[in-house]
């Protein structure tokens, strides 16, 4: 275009952050929260914070699957483990309707089911953050895919037109208006570049197979579950015998899988045709213990126990897909590396909302009363986006806790409510002058936010003042980032609601000549 | 007569005589109807009292211009991606286990994506921004064309 590849750089920069910058927003913020799912999911259920692991957990759990789905296809176990001390199962029910699978909690220590609230948990930020909700699954995966593409564009672009990027990282001037926006963008979009460019590039790669199928049409002629099969080295279970075999005890089979791992421990267990003479049992390796997610695992035969093959770990191609979707997912360094991964996807969710804020100030500044639909189109976007988002998801969990336990539908309401809200915020700024309705949004989030430990605390018997002492930060800690989340969006409305930006910059000048200790 | 050159025509580098030979005031002209150009430093209007530049809306003038960020729009999205499923099927028959080959070229393909996407809008002109899909594009679909267990 003209003007040379930098001005090129800059509209594309601008156009292709600008067009999916809504989508991208609530991508990064619920993808962001979505590091501590199973700290949500927790938190979100009161009713197992009393579960504990337990050393015959799989023991258990199998016993009880044996009278709970005794003639299903196949059951997955997913073990208790420090951040989720509850195991989980999924089995195959033909008479289960719609999903065709069924699903339980259980205790470890007994194998009996533990009831709980009916919710969606942090499984629902989660699958959000890839495919949207009320929307068909593979639409939602198309849409996200198609913006996590203009994504890596306007990263890449954005490199290019901020190219003195370490020279205006030390030069943030605030509250001098469009300049500080563009500050503060390129401080967000530098501080976690190279997380930045990971994130939306691994990303994409989770979803490659629904959106670059080619060579799997070219090499395996289309068949998705062959070339599965060769990735992941699964093969299909035989059908069922009809013969009635028991299973064979689970404990020497976990032991063996961990030995051969050279002592890692198995996460997941999927027994295949349970309770006949050609059952198989896999045994998944953890994967939070090492950097690709490529699958680990040992078939046993279910009858005898012994071991048929092991696969995963040994290929190039594989093993960097799953470091790539293992970087996505941030579960292999621990605590402090999520909370890493969870900042810098704050910085990332900052970079968005800012980069969409600056283009509306900008367009403001240059056309005044002037400035058209369009712009008053993005101002609306991005209050509807970027203040109504943090609101709906505060009312979600609000929700959680004050739906009645034992509601029809429960789980659903708890997203209606989160669809409503966010409904509710998109429409606000249609009637509300912009800053006011900045201010009310943000501010109606910060106190959502900041009271949310206090509706905890009113609601259950795992509240702040119990879970500290006890030192269960899972759970502290969701209230403790609610709070912090809450104090930064009440600082946000507070600036918002300062004087207009030109007496501001007066008065702040006028602030400046006067003595430090007069403030 | 003074000569006026016109920017506004395009950043052709060597002044022809279709760019330079305008009257005064058919540029002026021009540029009014047009909404493009400055028209405060021109000649006949110097000194003269200008109505504020009013809002930049689409306008007759810029079908060209728009016309052109549509073909470099699709041949960055529909083009990119079409090069970038090339690259995926070419590296899905290098030798080796074809799941493997099949993944690299999975993984690999939406860097060449982004950076089709870049071509298309760093090109000097629409047409530069095809030709920059279709030419490598020619090669990937020989090599896919030729390998076993590509083309037939």
């Amino acid at each position: 275009m003209r003007g040379g590849f930098r001005q090129s750089m800059a509209w594309l920069h601008t156009w292709s952050g600008l067009l999916v910058g809504w989508v991208l927003f609530a991508v990064f913020l619920t993808g962001t929260v979505s590091y501590f799912r199973p700290e949500i999911s927790l938190w979100m259920r009161p009713e197992l914070h009393a579960a504990r692991d337990a050393p015959e957990a799989a023991e258990n759990v199998l016993r009880r699957m044996q009278t709970l789905a005794p003639n299903s296809a196949n059951w997955i176990v997913t073990l208790p483990s420090a951040r989720d001390p509850v195991a989980r199962v999924f089995w195959r029910d033909s008479s289960a309707g719609g999903s065709r699978f069924r699903r339980a909690i259980l205790d470890p220590a007994t194998g009996e089911d533990l009831p709980a609230r009916d919710t969606l948990g942090g499984d629902f930020f989660y699958t959000f953050h890839y495919q949207l909700h009320h929307v068909p699954v593979l639409w939602a995966r198309w849409i996200i895919s198609f913006c996590a593409m203009f994504m890596l564009v306007a990263i890449l672009s954005g490199i290019v037109t901020h190219r003195r990027i370490f020279a205006d990282f030390f030069t943030f001037r605030p509250r001098k208006g469009q300049r500080s926006w563009l500050d503060g963008h390129a401080v967000a979009a530098m501080l976690a570049l190279p997380y930045h460019l990971m994130i939306t590039y691994t990303g994409i790669v989770t979803l490659m197979l629904m959106t670059m199928p080619w060579g799997v049409q070219l090499a395996f002629k289309g068949n998705n579950q062959a070339f599965t099969a060769a990735v992941f080295g699964l093969e299909r279970p035989p059908p069922r015998s009809g013969q009635a075999v028991p299973l064979a005890p689970i404990g020497p089979m976990l032991a063996e899988a961990s030995h051969h791992w050279g002592g890692a421990q198995p996460g997941r267990i999927t027994v295949n045709n349970p309770g006949d003479a050609t059952a198989t049992v896999q045994v998944f390796r953890v994967d939070d213990d090492r950097l690709s997610v490529n699958r680990q695992l040992v078939t046993f035969n279910g009858v005898t126990g012994a071991m048929i093959s092991a696969s995963g770990g040994d290929r190039p191609a594989a093993e960097t897909r799953g470091v790539m979707v293992g970087l996505h997912r941030g579960v292999f360094g621990g605590g402090v590396m999520r909370a890493l991964f969870f900042l810098s996807g704050l910085m990332g969710t900052v970079m968005v909302a800012t980069g969409t804020i600056l283009w509306a100030v900008k367009q403001r500044q240059k056309l005044g009363a002037r400035a058209g639909y369009g712009t008053r189109l993005v101002e609306v976007l991005n209050v509807a986006a970027i203040g109504g988002l943090p609101i709906a998801m505060a009312a979600y969990l609000w929700a959680n806790r004050l739906l009645p336990v034992a509601m029809a539908q429960r789980a659903e309401w708890e997203v209606h409510v989160f669809f409503i809200a966010w409904g509710v915020a998109a429409l606000h700024p249609l009637l509300r002058s912009h800053r006011r309705a900045w201010m009310e949004q943000l501010g109606l989030g910060a106190l959502l936010l900041l009271l949310l430990p206090a509706l905890n605390a009113a609601t259950t018997h795992s509240h702040l003042g119990v879970t500290l002492p006890a030192g269960q930060w899972a759970l502290a800690g969701v209230d403790l980032v609610a709070l912090a989340l809450g104090t930064a969006l009440g600082f946000a409305a507070r600036q918002v609601g300062r004087a207009p930006a030109e007496p501001q910059r007066a008065r702040r000048a006028g602030h400046r000549t006067s003595p430090a200790p007069a403030e | 007569m003074q000569q006026l050159s016109t920017p506004w025509l395009g950043q052709r580098r060597s002044s022809g005589p279709a760019a330079a030979a305008l009257h005064p005031r058919t540029d002026l002209q021009l540029r009014l109807i047009l909404n493009i150009g400055p028209v405060t430093d021109h000649p006949l209007t110097a000194g003269a009292q200008v109505p504020p530049k009013i809002q930049p809306s689409l306008r007759s003038g810029d079908a060209g211009r728009i016309a052109g960020i549509v073909s470099r729009s699709l041949a960055a999205i529909l083009g990119g991606y079409g090069l970038a499923a090339l690259a995926a099927m070419t590296l899905a028959l290098l030798p080796g286990p074809p799941e493997e080959g099949v993944l690299w070229g999975m993984m690999a393909s939406y860097a060449v994506m982004a950076a089709a996407a870049m071509w298309c809008f760093a090109a000097k002109s629409a047409l530069g921004a095809w030709l920059g899909i279709l030419i490598p594009a020619l090669p990937l679909a020989a090599c896919i064309w030729l390998l076993p267990g590509g083309g037939t």
